[in-house]
C-alpha cells in the first residue's frame, strides 16, 4: 500500500484535539434551577438504564475519532497494489487507407477501430498499462505503458487515417520488440484485413461492409482520323465486391462533359472512354480534368481522379535587351513549341537605358551591352558586356580578337559540381570556336562552364543580389555555336536553371514525396491540403513534401512584384488499399515469454475510505440527534 | 404593570365574572348566581353606561352635569370575598412567572372588585403570608392598592400549607386563588383540605415557563435548586432523563388534578408564554374559571 498524498495524515493531529475538547466539555456544568425537585423525581420515572446512554459520548467520541481517522486516509489517497492482477495491453492499430471505408453504421472503420479500444481501456482493471502501436506508412509506437487512462484515450484520439498502404508486418515486429522487452502482457490487432493469426494476438475485424467502386487510372488523348481532331477521355474502373452496373461522368474544369455506364466485373477492370470532336480545340485548353463514378459506395475517396494541366502557370517571361536579338527569338521560338512556354519581349539597349529598368521578368538577357545596374528581382544573362557591371561578380579587363580560325573553347571538367551537371545536361559538348572574346577577372564564386586556357568563357553562379546570373564572355555572331545543336540543349538548361518550374508531375499517389524547385523570385508557398490544413514551405532550394491525404492539393506560390502561381496536384488513393475485404497472407503471431511481467492491479481506495467517513460521521449525527431531538 | 393590564383589558374583563361553585355558602347567605351590582340602597360605584345595559339605572342628575351617560351601582348584598395567594418563592423569579403570577393576581382581583367582591393579595413566603392589600372593595381601591404589586420580591422558599393554614382564610364567602409553580416536595394538600374545610372556592393556578416544560439543557449537568442550595441534581441529561423529566412533570400535575378533583376544589395549568389576554379570554373561560 501506498499513499499519494502523505500529508493528509496530518488530518489525525485534530484526533488529540477532539479528545481534549471532549475531556474539557465532559465537565459536569453547574448551573441554578428554579427547582431541583422535578430532575430529582425524574429518576424515579427512568426507564431501566440504557448501557448505551452511559457510553453515549465516548461513542461519540470514538466515531469521530473513527470518521477523522478515514478523512485524513481519504486525503492520504492510499493505493493498494496488487502483484500481477492487471494486464500490460498493447494494442496495434491499423490506420491504413482502407480503414477510411464507412461502416454500415456511417463511422469509418478507424472510428470502430477506436471506439472498441476505447470500451476495452475504459473496462481495464485499474494498474492495467496502454500501449498503442500505429501500423501505417511508418509503423510506430504512439505510447508505451500509459496507465492514465484518459491521457490513452486523448493519444488515441489523435490517430488520423494515414493515406498509406498498411505495414502489419512492422506493427507486429514493434509489438514483438515490445512483448521482448517485457512491456506487454497482452496484444489485440484491430484491422479490417483478414489475416492470418497465430500465437499471441487477439484479432478484431472493424470491417463490416464491402462495396467499393475506384478509378484507378485515368488517361487523356488527342488524335485525328481523317483530318478531324478528337479527345478521347479513359478511366480505368474497378468493382471490388460485386459485378455492377457503374456510370462515369468527365469533367472539364468543373463541367460535365458527358457521362458514360457500363458493366463492370468484380475485380476486373473496365474502361469508360468517352470520345469528343475536338473542333477548335475546344478541349484542348484546361485546367483540370476528372473522371467521377456516380454510383454509391462506401469509400468516395477513390472514386474520382483529377487531372491538373500545368501550362497556364509555367510560363517564362523574358526581357531582351540587344541591338541583334535574332539567336535569341530563334531559339526562344524553337523552344516554345517544344513544352517549354515562353513569352519574350525584345528592347534595345538605348531604349532600355532610357526606361526605369526592368520588372517583372523572370529572365533579362543583356547582349553586347552593360547596364548601369542589374536587375534586382530578375535572373540575368550576359552576353559579351563589355564593361564592368556593379555586382555582377566580374570585372571587365580587356576586348581579345584571334586570327582565324579563332580558339576552340572547350567544356569544362566540372562533372561534380550539381550546377554544372545541370547546365550541360544532355549536352554533346562540343568545342565552340571563338574569334573575338572579352577578359573578365571575377570576384564571386562562379562554376565554370566553358573556358579556354582556363579563361572561363561560359560561367554561372549568383550576382550580387542572390540572383542566378549566367555569363557568355563572347558575342554569338562571333563564335559558331549558334550553330550547334548544343546552342538550343544549354539555352534550354539555362531557361529551366534561371526559371524553374515548381513542378514536373502533377499527379501523385498519397504519400509520394513533391520535389518543389523555387525560382528566386519566390517569396513564400503555402499548399491548402485536400482536409482544408494549410502547411507553409520554405522557398530556398528543393524543398520536399509530403502527401498525407487523398485528393486536391492547392499549391500558391506567391512571387515578386504581386505575381502568384498557382498550381493543383491530384493525390490518389493507395491502389491496394481500396480492396475492401484483402486478405493478408502472411501469419501473424507474437512470442508472449511465459514469465512476461504483468502489470500491478491498482486499487485506489479514496472513494472507499471517504464512504466509510461518511458514514461514520452520519452515524455520529444519528447518534446526536437521538440524544438532542 | 400598568402597561400590560391596561384598562382596555381591563374594561374587556368587566364583562367576565369570576365563577363560584354553587354550593358556597355566602357569609351573607344568599347565591354568588345574583350577585352583581344589586338592588341594595347602599351606593357602591359608577360606571360608564354600554349598550345593553339597564336605562333606568341610568343617573341623569350625572348626565345633565356631565353630559354623559353612567349607571349608577349599587353593593348587593351577597359579597363575596376573593383571597388570592400568590408563591413568592425564588424558584417562582426564574424565567417570567414570577411577573406574569403578579399580572394574573392583579387581573383576577379586578374581576372581583369589578363585582364588587372584596378582595385580598397575599404573598405567601417561607410560613408565612404577607398581605399586599386586604379587603378592597370597589375599583378606585383597587388601583390605589395595585402599585404595590411592583415592589414583590420573590426570595426564599415556600410552604403554602403551613402559611396557608395559619392564617385567616375565612369561612364559606368566597374564592381562594393560589398561584405557584408547585415544584415542590413540600406539602400542599394540606392547604386544599383546609381550605374546602372552610368551604372556601378553591382555585390552584400552577404556572410554568417554556422551559421548565421542555428543558432544553443536555449533558451532564449539576442542578442547584434556586430555594435551597443544599439541594441539587447531579446527572447526564440524556434523551432517556427528559422523557422521565416529562413524566415526572405529567406526574405533579396529575396528582393536582386528582387531588382538587377530589375536593371539588380547580386545578389549572398554564405556560406562561401565553398571553394574560388568551389566558383570560381563553384558557380561564373555557375552563369554567371565569364566565
Amino acid at each position: 500500500m501506498s499513499f499519494s498524498f502523505p500529508l493528509g495524515f496530518l488530518l489525525l493531529l485534530a484526533i488529540p484535539v477532539l479528545i481534549i475538547i471532549y475531556i474539557i466539555k465532559n465537565k459536569y456544568k453547574e448551573k441554578v434551577v428554579s427547582s431541583s425537585y422535578i430532575w430529582e423525581l425524574s429518576k424515579k420515572f427512568l426507564k431501566k438504564k440504557n448501557p448505551l446512554n452511559s457510553i453515549a459520548n465516548l461513542l461519540n467520541l470514538i466515531i469521530q475519532c473513527l470518521c477523522i481517522t478515514f478523512l485524513s486516509f481519504s486525503l492520504a489517497e492510499p493505493i493498494f497494489n496488487f502483484k500481477n492482477a492487471s494486464e500490460n495491453e498493447v494494442y496495434i492499430l491499423d490506420a491504413s487507407a482502407s480503414m477510411e471505408m464507412l461502416n454500415s453504421d456511417g463511422s469509418t472503420r478507424l472510428e470502430s477501430a477506436k471506439k472498441e479500444i476505447s470500451d476495452l481501456v475504459d473496462k481495464a482493471s485499474n494498474g492495467s498499462t496502454f500501449t498503442l502501436v500505429v501500423s501505417d506508412s511508418n509503423s510506430r509506437t504512439l505510447c508505451q505503458n500509459i496507465q492514465d487512462k484518459d491521457v490513452f484515450n486523448s493519444i488515441l484520439n489523435r490517430v488520423d487515417i494515414d493515406y498509406s498502404e498498411s505495414s502489419l508486418e512492422n506493427a507486429i515486429s514493434l509489438a514483438q520488440s515490445i512483448s521482448s522487452n517485457g512491456k506487454g502482457s497482452h496484444f489485440s490487432l484491430f484491422t479490417d484485413k483478414e489475416v492470418k493469426i497465430g500465437e499471441g494476438i487477439e484479432t478484431y475485424n472493424v470491417a463490416d461492409t464491402n462495396n467499393n467502386y475506384a478509378i484507378s487510372d485515368f488517361r487523356v488523348n488527342n488524335f485525328k482520323e481523317e483530318d478531324v481532331p478528337y479527345v478521347l477521355y479513359e478511366a480505368d474502373v474497378v468493382s471490388y465486391s460485386e459485378d455492377a452496373s457503374l456510370e462515369v461522368e468527365f469533367f472539364l474544369d468543373d463541367k460535365s462533359i458527358g457521362k458514360v455506364s457500363n458493366e463492370v466485373k468484380q475485380n476486373e477492370v473496365t474502361t469508360f472512354s468517352l470520345k469528343l470532336e475536338n473542333a477548335n480545340d475546344a478541349y484542348t485548353n484546361y485546367s483540370s480534368l476528372k473522371a467521377v463514378i456516380n454510383n454509391e459506395d462506401y469509400l468516395k475517396e477513390d472514386s474520382e481522379y483529377i487531372i491538373y494541366n500545368s501550362e497556364d502557370f509555367d510560363t517564362t517571361e523574358i526581357l531582351i535587351v540587344s541591338n541583334s536579338p535574332f539567336y535569341f527569338e530563334s531559339v526562344f521560338n524553337a523552344l516554345n513549341s517544344n513544352n517549354i512556354k515562353i513569352e519574350y519581349q525584345t528592347v534595345t539597349p538605348a531604349i532600355y537605358s532610357m526606361s526605369a529598368g526592368s520588372v517583372g521578368y523572370d529572365i533579362v538577357v543583356f547582349d553586347g551591352y552593360a547596364p548601369e545596374a542589374l536587375p534586382v528581382d530578375s535572373a540575368v544573362w550576359l552576353f559579351n558586356c563589355g564593361d564592368s557591371i556593379p555586382n555582377s561578380g566580374f570585372y571587365f579587363q580587356k576586348e581579345y580578337t584571334v586570327a582565324d580560325p579563332g580558339i576552340k573553347a572547350s567544356y569544362a571538367n566540372n562533372n561534380d559540381d550539381l550546377l554544372y551537371q545541370e547546365l550541360t545536361k544532355n549536352l554533346v559538348k562540343r568545342d565552340i570556336t571563338i574569334k573575338t572574346y572579352l577578359r573578365y577577372t571575377l570576384n564571386s564564386k562562379f562554376t565554370t562552364i566553358l573556358s579556354y586556357d582556363n579563361l572561363p568563357f561560359i560561367f554561372a553562379g549568383r550576382n550580387g543580389f542572390n540572383q542566378k546570373e549566367i555569363v557568355f564572355n563572347f558575342d554569338l555572331h562571333n563564335s559558331n555555336f549558334p550553330l550547334l545543336a548544343d546552342f538550343i540543349i544549354l539555352m534550354r538548361n539555362c531557361i529551366r536553371y534561371s526559371n524553374p518550374s515548381i513542378l514536373d508531375k502533377f499527379n501523385y499517389k498519397s504519400h509520394d514525396d513533391v520535389v518543389f524547385t523555387f525560382p528566386d523570385t519566390a517569396l513564400s508557398c503555402e499548399i491548402t491540403t485536400p482536409s482544408g490544413t494549410k502547411d507553409y514551405l520554405s522557398t530556398s532550394d528543393l524543398q520536399s513534401y509530403t502527401l498525407d491525404e487523398v485528393g486536391t492539393y492547392s499549391i500558391t506560390v506567391e512571387l515578386a512584384n504581386n505575381k502568384t502561381r498557382k498550381i493543383n496536384i491530384f493525390s490518389s488513393f493507395p491502389v491496394n488499399e481500396r480492396v475492401p475485404v484483402s486478405v493478408d497472407e502472411n501469419t501473424y503471431s507474437i512470442i508472449i515469454s511465459a514469465d512476461a511481467p504483468k502489470a500491478d492491479f491498482v486499487f485506489n481506495a479514496l472513494l472507499s475510505t471517504l464512504i466509510v467517513a461518511l458514514i461514520l460521521l452520519l452515524a455520529d449525527w444519528m447518534l446526536y440527534s437521538h440524544e438532542q431531538f | 404593570m400598568n402597561q400590560i393590564i391596561d384598562e382596555r383589558f381591563l374594561s374587556q374583563l368587566e364583562l367576565f365574572s369570576l365563577a363560584i361553585k354553587d354550593n358556597v355558602a355566602g357569609l351573607f347567605g344568599g347565591t354568588h348566581q345574583s350577585k352583581k351590582y344589586g338592588t341594595s340602597c347602599e351606593f357602591a360605584d359608577y360606571r360608564e353606561y354600554v349598550e345593553g345595559d339597564d336605562i333606568s339605572k341610568i343617573d341623569w342628575n350625572i348626565y345633565g352635569r356631565f353630559e354623559q351617560l353612567y349607571l349608577k351601582l349599587y353593593l348587593d348584598e351577597k359579597q363575596m370575598y376573593t383571597k388570592i395567594y400568590i408563591d413568592a418563592s425564588r424558584s417562582m423569579s426564574f424565567f417570567n412567572k414570577g411577573e406574569y403570577s403578579l399580572r394574573l393576581a392583579a387581573a383576577l382581583a379586578y374581576l372581583s372588585v369589578s363585582e364588587m367582591d372584596r378582595v385580598s393579595i397575599y404573598l405567601v413566603k417561607e410560613h408565612s403570608i404577607i398581605p399586599l392589600f386586604e379587603k378592597i372593595i370597589g375599583r378606585e381601591k383597587f388601583f390605589e392598592n395595585i402599585a404595590k404589586l411592583n415592589e414583590v420580591e420573590f426570595s426564599g422558599d415556600v410552604y403554602l400549607s403551613d402559611a396557608i393554614m395559619r392564617s385567616d382564610v375565612g369561612f364559606g364567602n368566597g374564592k381562594s386563588i393560589i398561584i405557584s409553580d408547585f415544584l415542590t416536595n413540600n406539602d400542599y394538600f394540606s392547604m386544599i383540605d383546609y381550605l374546602r374545610d372552610k368551604h372556601r372556592d378553591v382555585l390552584c393556578i400552577q404556572l410554568l415557563a417554556p422551559e421548565e416544560i421542555n428543558p432544553t439543557s443536555r449533558g451532564k449537568n449539576i442542578l442547584y435548586d434556586s430555594e435551597n442550595s443544599n439541594k441539587f441534581f447531579k446527572g447526564n441529561i440524556t434523551r432517556d432523563l427528559l422523557d422521565a423529566y416529562k413524566k415526572a412533570l405529567t406526574h405533579i400535575q396529575d396528582g393536582l388534578t386528582n387531588y382538587c378533583g377530589s375536593r371539588e376544589a380547580d386545578y389549572a395549568f398554564y405556560d406562561t408564554s401565553i398571553s394574560l389576554r388568551e389566558l383570560f379570554f381563553d384558557k380561564l373561560l373555557n375552563k369554567g374559571v371565569i364566565r
